[in-house]
Order: C-alpha cells, then sequence, then structure tokens
C-alpha cells in the first residue's frame, strides 16, 4: 500500500515521522532534567521549621503567617514536579505540533518543486508516446531534473525532424515506385498498340489482300490495349484520390461479424472475437473494405487447399491496440513475392488489379495502424492489423 | 530504516500521554440509596477512590479539594429530564489546629476529622436530597436516575493563587453513572401502601 503511494505523500509521512522520532529524545531529556530539578530543594529541615513556627507563635495572626508559609512550602514540594511535567509536555506538543506544520509546509513547497516538472515529464512521454510530436514541456527546473527536461525537448525535436525527413523520404519512395510501376504497366499495353499500329501501316503500304482482315484484328487489339490502359488509369485514380477518413468510435467486432456474413458462402469462415473491445475511431467504411480485401485474398489463395477455404478471423487487445488477424489454409506466399505485395498494381491472381493490398494498408496508415503478415510456404498466411485505441477521442464529422 | 523511524515515533506519543497520566484506581459512582417518604424521593450518593495518592499529598498540604455531584432524574421513557441538582462537598486542613474539615452542601455544620482517611470518606458522601417531590410522582412511567462526578478548581497560594484545575488528578475523565428504570409505582408512598 505504501509503494503505490505519490512521491510527495510519502515524503510527507517520511518527515513527520522522521520529526517526530527526533525530537522525542530532546523531550524526554528535557523532562527528565526538570524532573530532577523539581527533586532538588526539598529539606525536611525546612518544613520541621515551619511546622514549629506554628507551634511557636503567639497570635492567631502570627499562626495563621506561619500556616500560610508551611502551607506553600508543602504545596511547592507536591505540584513542582507535577506542574513541571505537565508544562514540559504541553510545551514539547505545542512546539513538536509548530515545528511538524513549518516542516511540512517546507516539505511541500520543496517537493512540488520536484514532483511538477517530473509530473509534466510524464504528460510529455505520453503525448510522445500518442505520436504528438511537436509537444515540448514548459515548465523550469534546475538541477537534474532541469536537464532532464531538456534533454526530453531535444528528443522530442529530434525525433519530430527524423520522423519529418522520414515521412517525406518515404512519400518520394513511394511515388518513385508508383511512377515505376504504372511506366512498367503503362509498357505492357503500349507496346501490343505499337506492333498493331507497324502491322498495320506495313499492309497499308504494301496495299496487301488481307489488309481489312489485319485492320480488323489490329484494331480490336488496340482497343483492348487501350481498355486496359483505361482500367490503368481508373485504378490509379481511385488510389490516388483516396478520402481521407471520416472517424468516429465503432465498434470493430460488429465490422469484423458483418464483413465474414458475406463471405461465408464462399468457405468456412471462424471467427474468435474478445468481448468488449473497446471501440475504435475509425473510418466504418474504409475499414470494411480493408477487411473486406483481406477475406477476399484469403479465400482466393486457400481456394486449392485440400478441405477447401478455412479463414480464421479474431480480434484481441493488446497492450493499447486492437489486433486483427486473417489467417488461411492457403499455400503460402513465396519469399521473391513477399517484398512485393504492398505494391500497387502486384497481384499473383489470374485476375487481379493489384490493388486489393495497397489500399487495405493505405487505409491501416490513415487509421494510425500496422500491418504486417507470416508466411512460410506451403502453410497458409495470416495478415495481422492493428489499430490503436484512442483516449479522449475527437470525433470527425 | 523507515520501520526504525515508525518505532520511534510511536514511542514518542506513548511517552507523552504516559508522562502526564496521573495512576490510581479508577473513580467509581456507587449506586444510589433511595429513600421515598411522603414528600418526595430522597438520593443519596457514595463516590469511592475520589483521592489518589497524589490528591491525597496535595490535600495534606491544606489545599482546598471541591467536589462536584451532578445527580438528574429522567423520564425512563423518553429521556425527557424530570430534576437536575448540584451536590457539593469540600476537604480541607487547617494547618493550625491539625484537623481535616469537611463542608458539605447538604449540611449546615462544617464536619471535622482527625485524619484524612476519616475526612475522605465523609467527603466522599453526598445527599441525601430531594429528586422529586412525592406529588409528582406518576406511577405508570419509569424513573433513571444519573450522576456525575466533578473536581473543581483551586487556587494555589504558593503559585500565587493561580488556579489549577483538579481534573488533572482524575486524568480529566468524569466518572458517572446511569441507573436502570425504576417503576414509578415503587417511588410513590402511595402506591407502596396500597399494595
Amino acid at each position: 500500500m505504501i509503494r503505490n503511494l505519490s512521491l510527495k505523500t510519502k515524503m510527507f509521512l517520511f518527515l513527520s515521522t522522521l520529526l517526530l522520532a527526533a525530537t522525542g529524545p530532546l523531550i524526554a531529556y528535557s523532562l527528565k532534567t526538570s524532573r530532577a530539578l523539581a527533586d532538588l530543594g526539598t529539606d525536611p529541615a525546612i518544613e520541621a521549621s515551619l511546622s514549629r513556627s506554628i507551634e511557636l507563635s503567639g497570635g492567631d495572626s502570627e499562626k495563621q503567617n506561619a500556616a500560610a508559609a508551611l502551607k506553600k512550602y508543602r504545596q511547592i514540594q507536591v505540584l513542582k514536579r507535577t506542574l513541571i511535567t505537565r508544562d514540559v509536555l504541553l510545551f514539547s506538543m505545542a512546539y513538536s505540533g509548530v515545528v511538524l506544520l513549518f516542516a511540512m509546509a517546507i516539505g511541500y513547497l520543496f517537493i512540488s518543486r520536484i514532483t511538477r516538472p517530473l509530473q509534466s515529464l510524464t504528460l510529455a512521454t505520453r503525448k510522445l508516446g500518442a505520436k504528438d510530436l511537436d509537444y515540448r514541456i514548459d515548465v523550469r527546473a534546475g538541477g537534474e531534473v532541469g536537464q532532464l527536461i531538456e534533454s526530453f525537448n531535444q528528443m522530442a525535436e529530434d525525433l519530430s525532424r527524423a520522423r519529418r525527413e522520414l515521412s517525406l523520404a518515404e512519400r518520394k519512395a513511394a511515388w518513385s515506385q508508383v511512377a515505376r510501376t504504372i511506366a512498367h504497366e503503362i509498357k505492357n499495353p503500349l507496346t501490343p498498340i505499337r506492333l498493331s499500329t507497324e502491322r498495320l501501316y506495313d499492309k497499308f503500304l504494301k496495299e496487301s489482300e488481307d489488309f481489312p482482315l489485319v485492320i480488323a484484328s489490329t484494331t480490336s487489339t488496340i482497343l483492348a490495349e487501350i481498355g486496359n490502359l483505361e482500367k490503368l488509369v481508373d485504378t490509379f485514380h481511385r488510389y490516388a484520390k483516396f478520402p481521407d477518413p471520416v472517424l468516429r468510435l465503432e465498434p470493430m467486432n460488429s465490422i469484423l461479424s458483418e464483413v465474414a456474413d458475406l463471405y461465408r458462402g464462399q468457405g468456412e469462415i471462424n471467427c474468435r472475437l474478445q468481448d468488449n473491445l473497446p471501440d475504435l475511431l475509425i473510418d466504418r467504411g474504409q475499414m470494411r473494405e480493408a477487411v473486406s480485401n483481406l477475406i477476399k485474398n484469403a479465400l482466393e489463395a486457400a481456394k486449392n487447399a485440400q478441405r477447401g477455404p478455412v479463414i480464421g478471423i479474431s480480434s484481441r487487445l493488446d497492450r493499447g491496440f486492437v489486433n486483427i488477424r486473417v489467417e488461411d489454409n492457403g499455400g503460402g506466399i513465396q519469399a521473391e513475392d513477399q517484398k512485393k505485395i504492398f505494391q500497387l498494381y502486384f497481384t499473383t491472381k489470374e485476375h487481379g488489379s493489384g490493388i486489393g493490398l495497397a489500399l487495405t494498408e493505405r487505409i491501416v496508415g490513415l487509421h494510425n495502424g500496422n500491418i504486417s503478415f507470416e508466411s512460410t510456404p506451403p502453410h497458409g498466411s495470416c495478415f495481422v492489423v492493428s489499430i490503436p485505441i484512442v483516449h479522449n477521442p475527437k470525433e470527425g464529422k | 530504516m523507515q520501520f526504525i523511524v515508525s518505532l520511534l515515533a510511536a514511542s514518542r506519543i506513548f511517552a507523552f500521554l504516559g508522562g502526564s497520566f496521573v495512576g490510581g484506581p479508577e473513580v467509581l459512582i456507587g449506586p444510589p440509596e433511595i429513600v421515598v417518604t411522603a414528600a418526595g424521593v430522597h438520593t443519596s450518593w457514595e463516590i469511592q477512590n475520589v483521592y489518589s495518592p497524589e490528591l491525597r499529598k496535595l490535600a495534606e498540604t491544606g489545599t482546598f479539594v471541591r467536589l462536584y455531584l451532578l445527580v438528574g432524574l429522567e423520564n425512563g421513557q423518553g429521556g425527557q429530564p424530570v430534576s437536575r441538582k448540584t451536590l457539593e462537598s469540600g476537604l480541607f486542613y487547617d494547618l493550625v489546629q491539625n484537623q481535616f474539615f469537611v463542608i458539605k452542601s447538604t449540611l449546615a455544620d462544617t464536619l471535622r476529622f482527625a485524619t484524612l482517611d476519616s475526612a475522605i470518606v465523609a467527603a466522599s458522601r453526598l445527599g441525601p436530597v430531594m429528586m422529586l417531590a412525592g406529588a409528582h410522582v406518576d406511577p405508570s412511567v419509569g424513573y433513571v436516575f444519573t450522576a456525575q462526578a466533578v473536581l473543581g478548581k483551586t487556587s494555589i497560594d504558593a503559585l500565587g493563587g493561580r488556579s489549577i484545575d483538579l481534573m488533572h488528578y482524575w486524568n480529566y475523565r468524569r466518572p458517572g453513572i446511569r441507573t436502570e428504570p425504576i417503576p414509578g409505582s415503587e417511588l410513590s408512598v402511595v402506591q407502596r401502601n396500597a399494595k
């Protein structure tokens, strides 16, 4: 229980206890000394003399005076010890109380100077963990704590700069990759268009007898390849113009269940969803598309499995993230393909567009999440999407 | 380390309490002696262990020791007060006459004793006092007798007349007593005669 107390409370208790204990020996000593002093000065001879003076006094008035003197002497004897003890104890209690209050006040001020910067540091660390890289600590402190705060701010600045540079580099790399892919994809249809046009031109120049036939076949080829180019442009347009997510708190399990139900007819789909998952700040439509892409890919990958496609979908809360796993019993992803599966236009399917996983990765990234996979051919693959839980979320319109 | 410091602090608190504690047996108020007459209901009280050894020493110096007994009568059903009286006794030692004197609020005369013990016995007995007139006794009601004892303040010549509170010798605890409800029929002469 003591371990869970705050630093301020612990210091309070410790200082108070220390002060009480420190004044103890001093008060005990002063009490002992006072009592010893109180016991001094008692002389039976004086009392005897005062008693005799009453007997020897002549008139009533003299007797009363002598009696009063004896009474005072005896009172001093009896009360000295009691009164001194009481006064010493009362004074020491009052003094201890004042010292304690004073020490607590000083202690509070002193400890606050340490705990306040530490609280700011704790808050800043949490903000950094939540990817708020622009947060800086504005508290001034001296000594080691001050140095710690300076170091933290410097680290956050370096991290922010590195993140910006990395983001820029990643964007450049991504667009370079996209440009290369597009160039490659465009080249594919251009080659048959060129060849067909050259063949057509050649036949035209030679006034060949089969020119009408050649026109029919080459224009058919050219139109087909133009169709492919249009499809390519549409796909790219869809990827490039993908809208920003409209974030709302949504229950992930309901999305998983809905999408799984859509595909149950195409294979065995088993859901193991953790109860009481916290709602996530997501775009429901985009997340449905991402999950849908993963399930479609899993069904496609496992379509040739011996017992048919068996897809496992699970959700679990793990250290601030909701992890969604989609497993299949297909043949796995070949090693040479594993580096390219998230690239736009890359596909292993016969009639695939090559946009599914690229879009899924884009959607997960827009939600500050992460996507990864495990695959060891000939065993199946498992894709894992991790979406962070957001504290104090602000929903979009 | 924290354990040792806590132990020292606890011993300090006990030293405080121990240093100011006055020893001696507990002061007790005995059950009242109730006398029912045609005039009314009278009670007498005895308090035990009034004088601790330290208070005896003080009394022997000639210091005046006052004792108060606050007695009350309540309607047992509702706890409403019916009557309240204060009894007083005082004890002092005359250094000239070498005798102990006791005065009581219920006595016109001053009692005289050769020894402190006999003076204490007399000073510790208070009453009789009438708690309720006979005409006001309600036979259908139960009555509860209460009492609380207090030592008064006294002036100390050796301290230039400064007063000290003698409750210090009782560790500032007031002894008290509360009887069980006594039927009013037992406190009424008419009812008792009728039985």
